[in-house]
């Protein structure tokens, strides 16, 4: 195969090596192999740590089995468990469930569907997405301020230093800490939903309200429930806020069982805390095995979490693409 | 103009037939969540009252206001068009039980009484077929589901109200669209008072400190010494640190993502990026301190335990996959025709790539820097195992391989270890002022990464 001579003779060698499939593109091959490497890099440095965590903590999970859960907080490594840090957990959770899911996919319905596109629209907008970007500890701030405030006239038992630095206070922290998120995520499920089905649903004679209960949040519900799940993981995995808000480090008594809502009112701990806590012993008390132990449970709770969101959203994906 | 026509229900029922006048029940569960709406809207008040003190005059201003409010919802509104904000959201419509009229205001008041006072024996609900609760029975109401009530009469008589929507539909419509703009509201009322707590403290703080001791060589707020230098040199190097990890690794991970990697590829990789984003930041501190310092940090410097190198890598770690979503969104965004076109003059992928999708996307790459910026520099428990920054004391130092603080991780400190806030007269607000100025960097960050996010959605 012979090009014509209009080609400098560089090119016409580059070109004709190309179209004999000869010469390999070494540079383009580098630069993908150290793309390839960047992730990768992620992916190992995410195993070191796995690895890491249940080489340290597996063998406490393995031999006290129960009763490192069921244990209260104390001050001998082997005996000391994390009752209390699960329990604070627990019940952030439902203030986020209870408080952050309603409040933020109502903000976002009415973002998408209500909305009209005016300055106060575009300010609530900007101000959301600032809010996501507030750093946590300064959340901490706010809920020492207002909410530890306001639990205290709340609950009229709880007098003296602990006044207001209750598990309630700490839920509706962290509940606003993470409404942002599930404000911009639902938003954008609902976003997603195509233009077709609301006229079908406005064709058929159904008001706004009818369209959005009946239509729009069925066919957004995949997305939102990805959103608000990986809130709920981000808020169970939170420390700093509950520092400022007054979370016990050390010792706590447990006189409510998991599931009472009197532990409302009460002193809390969270995972977290306990974990922080633990986290900066010394090195040979035995307490960086509980340590590790303590964050295999937390992973366990907030990767599940991730992962059935992830897992969810691949789904629902593949259905939308007919596959 | 007026038509008629013949109501028909599914199950063959009308209300007549089953012995009840004033229309179909409203179904129990609506009605529970109705009054829970109510409740909730009540809140507010009390919240502010308990905080106010209930004994102070704003308190007993406040519980007024929460008092009228109430009456104004559930006796008034009632009495006027039926239903509550609650009732009206579930459809649900309060009528007299024998002729199906509107209650007169007394009686609105007197079922609301009966409620408050018996609220547990209004299971009888579920007991009768009506489902009449001892307060309906009292008050002579009847609770109606305004929505069937509405079709039917829609259906019985075509006018100009059937046509436009009817009375009770278009409050019930409008009455929903107020609840959902309360809560887009509520975000407003969160900054106004992150703004407000953070404030009036720090200008306690800012007003009353001696100018000298903001200069010195520690940050020590129990000792009266707040060197802030300290701790924006140590969120600096942080910063710093964390970007050497978290850009490269990042933007490698965009780019491969968004140009090279096939749909399946894609499928296996992506959730790495995203569980590394869920991983909790105690977790991160903990690697940080337990295994990287160890290992890399002190390997190849002369470091003790703590140091904000280490930190810096762990704040890397945990930053990588925000850099990577923000830049991947940047990189789809480009037009598919500008790579065609550019593979159409021949270039090769690393050339297309390279010299056209990444310049076309800067804008959005460089927000995505500031926002990744913006989040290690509020990143806070990393720094607090990993720095040493959980002490009460932060030296002065410009060497990453040091033990130090930052401004997040010396708030937290500040905060634990005792039960209250202890120490010289400012310590306390001290903690406010690092809060100040935190909030207002990372939100002058946040905002100029939206300026060139929009630059993006201009462009294309």
């Amino acid at each position: 195969m012979k090009l014509g001579t209009v080609l400098p003779d560089q090119t016409r060698k580059d070109v004709e090596r190309r179209l004999q499939r000869g010469g390999i593109d070494f540079g383009g091959f580098v630069f993908r192999l150290a793309l390839v490497s960047c992730l990768v890099f992620a992916l190992l440095v995410l195993l070191v740590l796995v690895a890491d965590v249940f080489d340290r903590g597996f063998g406490v999970l393995t031999d006290r089995g129960l009763d490192f859960l069921s244990a209260p907080l104390r001050t001998r490594a082997d005996e000391a468990g994390i009752f209390q840090s699960l329990r604070g957990t627990f019940w952030i959770g439902v203030f986020v469930v209870a408080l952050a899911f309603p409040f933020g996919i109502g903000a976002a319905i009415y973002l998408e569907e209500y909305a009209p596109d005016n300055r106060l629209t575009r300010l609530i907008d900007v101000n959301i997405r600032n809010l996501a970007g507030v750093p946590s500890v300064v959340y901490g701030i706010l809920g020492f301020s207002i909410f530890v405030k306001a639990a205290d006239g709340f609950f009229p038992g709880s007098v003296g230093d602990h006044a207001g630095k209750t598990t309630a206070a700490a839920g509706v922290t962290l509940a606003v800490l993470v409404l942002p998120i599930v404000i911009i995520t639902s938003a954008e499920a609902i976003r997603a939903v195509p233009r077709e089905i609301r006229e079908a649903s406005y064709g058929v004679g159904a008001t706004q309200w009818d369209t959005i209960r009946t239509n729009v949040l069925p066919y957004a519900a995949p997305g939102i429930l990805t959103g608000t799940l990986l809130s709920l993981a981000r808020a169970l995995g939170e420390a700093a806020p509950l520092i400022l808000v007054g979370a016990v480090q050390g010792r706590l008594g447990s006189r409510t069982g998991f599931f009472e809502p009197e532990q409302l009112s009460e002193q809390f701990t969270a995972m977290p805390i306990t974990i922080t806590d633990w986290a900066t012993k010394p090195a040979n008390s035995g307490f960086v095995e509980n340590t590790a132990a303590a964050i295999i449970v937390l992973l366990v709770v907030v990767l599940l979490a991730n992962a059935v969101a992830i897992l969810l959203r691949n789904r629902f994906e593949n259905k939308r693409a007919g596959r | 103009m007026t038509a008629t026509a013949t109501a028909h229900r599914p199950d063959g029922r009308s209300p007549a037939s089953s012995g009840i006048v004033a229309g179909f029940p409203a179904p129990v569960r609506g009605r529970i969540v109705g009054r829970l709406i109510d409740a909730v809207l009540a809140t507010p008040f009390y919240i502010a009252g308990s905080i106010a003190g209930f004994d102070s005059v704003a308190g007993a201003t406040i519980a007024a206001a929460g008092a009228a409010f109430v009456i104004w919802n559930q006796v008034w509104r009632v009495a006027r068009s039926g239903a509550s904000i609650g009732q009206s959201v579930l459809g649900i419509r309060l009528v007299d039980n024998a002729s199906g009229a509107p209650l007169p205001l007394w009686r609105c008041a007197v079922r609301e009484v009966v409620f408050l006072l018996l609220t547990v024996l209004t299971v009888v609900t579920l007991l009768r077929r009506d489902r009449r609760a001892l307060h309906d029975l009292i008050a002579g109401s009847f609770a109606s589901d305004a929505i069937a009530g509405d079709a039917l009469r829609s259906a019985r008589r075509v006018d100009d109200d059937t046509l436009r929507g009817l009375p009770g539909r278009r409050r019930r419509e409008s009455d929903i669209r107020a609840l959902f703009t309360g809560a887009a509201m509520l975000s407003l009322l969160i900054t106004a008072l992150i703004v407000f707590s953070l404030v009036a403290e720090a200008w306690t703080f800012v007003s009353n400190v001696e100018l000298g001791s903001l200069w010195g060589t520690q940050w020590a707020p129990r000792f009266g010494e707040y060197d802030i230098k300290t701790l924006i040199v140590g969120s600096l190097i942080v910063t710093a640190v964390a970007m050497v990890v978290a850009l490269p690794i990042g933007l490698g991970s965009a780019i491969y993502l968004s140009e090279y990697a096939r749909p399946r590829v894609r499928k296996v990789l992506k959730p790495v990026l995203e569980i590394l984003a869920g991983l909790p930041s105690v977790v991160v501190g903990f690697f940080a301190l337990r295994w990287i310092a160890p290992n890399v940090v002190q390997r190849f410097f002369d470091a003790g335990i703590f140091s904000l190198m280490a930190a810096g890598l762990g704040v890397g770690l945990l930053t990588i996959p925000l850099m990577a979503s923000i830049s991947e969104d940047a990189l789809t965004a480009v037009p598919r025709p500008l790579r065609e076109a550019s593979a159409g003059l021949g270039a090769r992928k690393k050339t297309t790539t390279s010299r056209v999708v990444l310049p076309a996307a800067v804008s959005g790459l460089v927000a995505a820097f500031i926002v990744t910026v913006s989040r290690a520099i509020g990143e806070t428990m990393v720094v607090f195992l990993a720095a040493g920054g959980g002490g009460n004391v932060a030296t002065f130092t410009a060497d990453p391989t040091e033990a130090g603080s930052t401004m997040t991780a010396a708030m937290a400190a500040q905060a634990s270890g005792t039960d209250a806030v202890v120490g010289e007269a400012l310590t306390f607000e001290s903690l406010f002022f690092v809060g100040l100025v935190l909030f207002l960097v990372t939100l002058g960050l946040n905002l100029l990464a939206d300026r060139f996010v929009r630059r993006v959605r201009q462009a294309y």
